[in-house]
C-alpha cells in the first residue's frame, strides 16, 4: 500500500537538511514507521535517511530498531556498491579490449565520484553510453562475453536501437544490469545541438578505478543530463534522490557554468534548470549555483510551483505512467478516448518488437497481439482503474508544470 | 614477504576498490570479489599507500598526525601492513 502523502512529505523533509521535522517525528507510531521505512526503500533513500539520523538529524526521537533497520540497510548498500562498481570496471574493460569507448553515466558517476559515499546513491542499474556506430557491436560483445537478457528487456535489439536511447538491458550472471545507451536523450522533442555533434565527448573526465581508466561526462553535462532526465523523461516521478544529486553535484564546485547554461539554453530548458536548483535549495539549503533563483526569487510564479513539485517527486515511478494515460485522455470526448484507448489496444509490430522478441518486419509479430492482450488485461487495465483518481489529479499538475516551463 | 623492515616500500594493489563507510573503509578485490574492512588510523594508512611509502614514512606521519609513543606506532604499523601483505591488499613497490 502507498504511503500517505503526509509520510512520503515527511521522508523528504528527513533525507534533506533544511525543514523542521521535530514534531512530526516524535507522533510516528510502529505502522507509521513502518511505512514511512517501505516509501524510503522504494525511493533508494534508506541509506540517506540513515545518515541524516546518524548525523544532521541525531537529535530526533527515532525508536532504536528503526535506526537498526537502517544502519543494516546502509550496510548493505555499501557492500552492493562495491559489487557494482567491480562490475563497471569488467564491462569497461571488456569493451576496451573490443576497442570501444564509453562513458559512465548517472548514478556510476555520482555514487562514486560526486556523493561523500556511495552507499548514499543506490544504483539500479549501470547505464553506459557508447558511440552510436558501436552500440549494436557494444551489445553483442557483452553478450559474447557472457550478459544475458533479462526479462524485462526481451525485445528485438535492432528496435530497440532505431527507436529508443538505449538497447535492451544485459545482465552477468549474478551480477546487474547494464544499459548501453547510444545517445543522451532530450525528452519532449528536445534537442541540445552540441550533444548531438558529439560535444559530451571531447570533454569527458577520466578516473582510474582498480588499475582501469573509466571515462565520465563532464560535471556541466552531467548535471544538465540529471536534470532533463528527471524532469522531461521520468516527470519527476524518480523521487528524492534527484535532489540529493542536484545537491551533492554542484557543490563539489567543479560545474563549468558558462558550458552549462549555453547548454541549458540550446535545449530550452533553462526554467526547468532554474525550478530544479530551486526546489534542491528549498530542501538541501543554499546551492553554489552561478545565476540560478533561489526559491524566494524564482520569477514568474515559480515558486508557488515547489510544494506541487515536491508531491510529484515522492509520488514513485510506477504512477508516471498511469499519469501519461491520464493525461492523454483529459478533454476528450467520448469519441476521442476510444480512439486513444483503442490504440493502445492495438500498438505497431514496432511497439510490440520492443516488448517480445520478434523482428517488427515478420507477419509473425501480430501473433504477440495474444500476450500483450493477456497482460493488458490481467496487469495494467486493473492498475489504471485502481489509479485512475489519482493519476488524473497528477495529470492536472503536469499540465501546470508544463505550461509554466513553456512560458519563456 | 620473509619480515618488514622500515625501508620496506609497499604501495596498494590496484586491483582494489573501496568505500568509506561512517569513517571506516570497505575494500573488495575486483579479481576476487572479496570483501575487506578497515576502521580507526588503518584508514590513513591505506590512505597513504595510494603512493608507495616506507613503513618508516608511514610511522612518521601516523606519529605525526594522532597521540603514539613511536614504539607502539611502529609495532602496530608492521602488524598491520603485514595483514595488508597477506591478503595481498598490498604489495611490495
Amino acid at each position: 500500500m502507498d504511503a500517505p502523502d503526509g509520510l512520503r512529505q515527511l521522508l523528504l523533509d528527513l533525507v534533506s537538511t533544511e525543514p523542521e521535522v521535530r514534531s512530526r517525528v516524535a507522533g510516528l507510531d510502529r505502522g507509521a514507521w513502518d511505512a514511512l521505512l517501505a516509501s524510503a526503500a522504494e525511493h533508494r533513500v534508506k541509506p540517506l535517511l540513515h545518515r541524516r539520523l546518524a548525523h544532521e538529524r541525531s537529535d530526533l526521537d527515532v525508536p532504536a530498531e528503526v535506526r537498526a533497520r537502517l544502519a543494516d540497510a546502509y550496510l548493505q548498500a555499501t557492500l552492493r556498491a562495491l559489487r557494482i562498481e567491480r562490475e563497471l570496471v569488467r564491462v569497461v574493460r571488456i569493451l576496451r579490449e573490443a576497442g570501444i569507448p564509453c562513458v559512465a553515466l548517472k548514478g556510476a558517476y555520482l555514487a562514486y565520484h560526486v556523493h561523500p559515499e556511495p552507499a548514499l546513491r543506490p544504483l539500479k542499474d549501470l547505464d553506459l553510453l557508447v558511440p552510436a556506430d558501436d552500440a549494436r557491436r557494444a551489445h553483442d560483445v557483452l553478450l559474447g562475453a557472457g550478459f544475458g537478457r533479462t526479462p524485462a528487456f526481451s525485445g528485438d535489439a535492432a528496435t530497440w536501437a532505431s527507436t529508443l536511447h538505449h538497447l535492451p538491458a544485459l545482465r552477468p550472471p549474478g551480477g546487474v544490469a547494464v544499459e548501453l545507451h547510444h545517445r543522451l536523450d532530450m525528452p519532449g522533442g528536445r534537442r541540445v545541438g552540441d550533444w548531438e555533434r558529439g560535444g559530451v565527448w571531447s570533454r569527458l573526465v577520466e578516473a582510474r578505478v582498480a588499475g582501469e581508466t573509466v571515462s565520465y561526462l563532464s560535471p556541466a553535462d552531467a548535471l544538465l543530463h540529471l536534470i532533463v532526465h528527471a524532469l522531461y523523461q521520468h516527470r519527476l516521478g524518480n523521487g528524492p534522490l534527484t535532489l540529493a544529486d542536484i545537491a551533492a553535484l554542484t557543490r563539489t564546485g567543479s560545474v563549468d557554468w558558462t558550458l552549462f547554461w549555453r547548454l541549458a539554453a540550446e535545449g530550452g530548458c533553462t526554467r526547468a534548470c532554474e525550478l530544479l536548483f530551486a526546489l534542491t535549495g528549498y530542501y538541501f539549503g543554499p546551492l553554489p549555483v552561478e545565476t540560478a533563483p533561489t526559491a524566494d526569487t524564482l520569477p514568474r510564479d515559480g515558486a508557488a510551483l515547489l510544494p506541487m513539485c515536491a508531491g510529484l517527486i515522492m509520488r514513485g515511478e510506477k504512477a508516471a505512467t498511469d499519469e501519461r494515460l491520464a493525461g492523454s485522455l483529459a478533454g476528450k470526448g467520448a469519441g476521442g478516448k476510444a480512439t486513444l484507448l483503442l490504440g493502445k489496444a492495438l500498438p505497431t509490430r514496432a511497439h510490440l518488437a520492443i516488448a517480445y522478441d520478434v523482428d517488427p518486419a515478420s507477419a509473425r509479430a501480430f501473433l504477440y497481439y495474444v500476450p500483450f492482450w493477456v497482460r493488458l488485461a490481467r496487469k495494467r487495465v486493473p492498475e489504471l482503474v485502481s489509479r485512475r483518481h489519482a493519476a488524473t489529479s497528477t495529470a492536472r499538475e503536469l499540465a501546470v508544470l508544463d505550461d509554466w516551463l513553456a512560458r519563456g | 614477504m620473509s619480515g618488514i623492515q622500515g625501508d620496506s616500500v609497499l604501495v596498494r594493489d590496484p586491483d582494489m576498490i573501496a568505500a568509506e563507510m561512517d569513517g571506516d573503509l570497505v575494500m573488495m578485490s575486483v579479481e576476487r570479489g572479496a570483501y575487506f574492512g578497515i576502521g580507526g588510523v588503518g584508514t590513513r594508512v591505506w590512505e597513504l599507500l595510494e603512493q608507495p611509502h616506507s613503513v618508516d614514512q608511514l610511522c612518521a606521519a601516523i606519529v605525526a598526525e594522532y597521540e603514539v609513543d613511536d614504539d607502539v606506532c611502529r609495532r602496530d604499523v608492521v602488524e598491520f601492513v603485514q595483514k595488508l601483505l597477506d591478503e595481498k591488499l598490498v604489495k611490495p613497490a
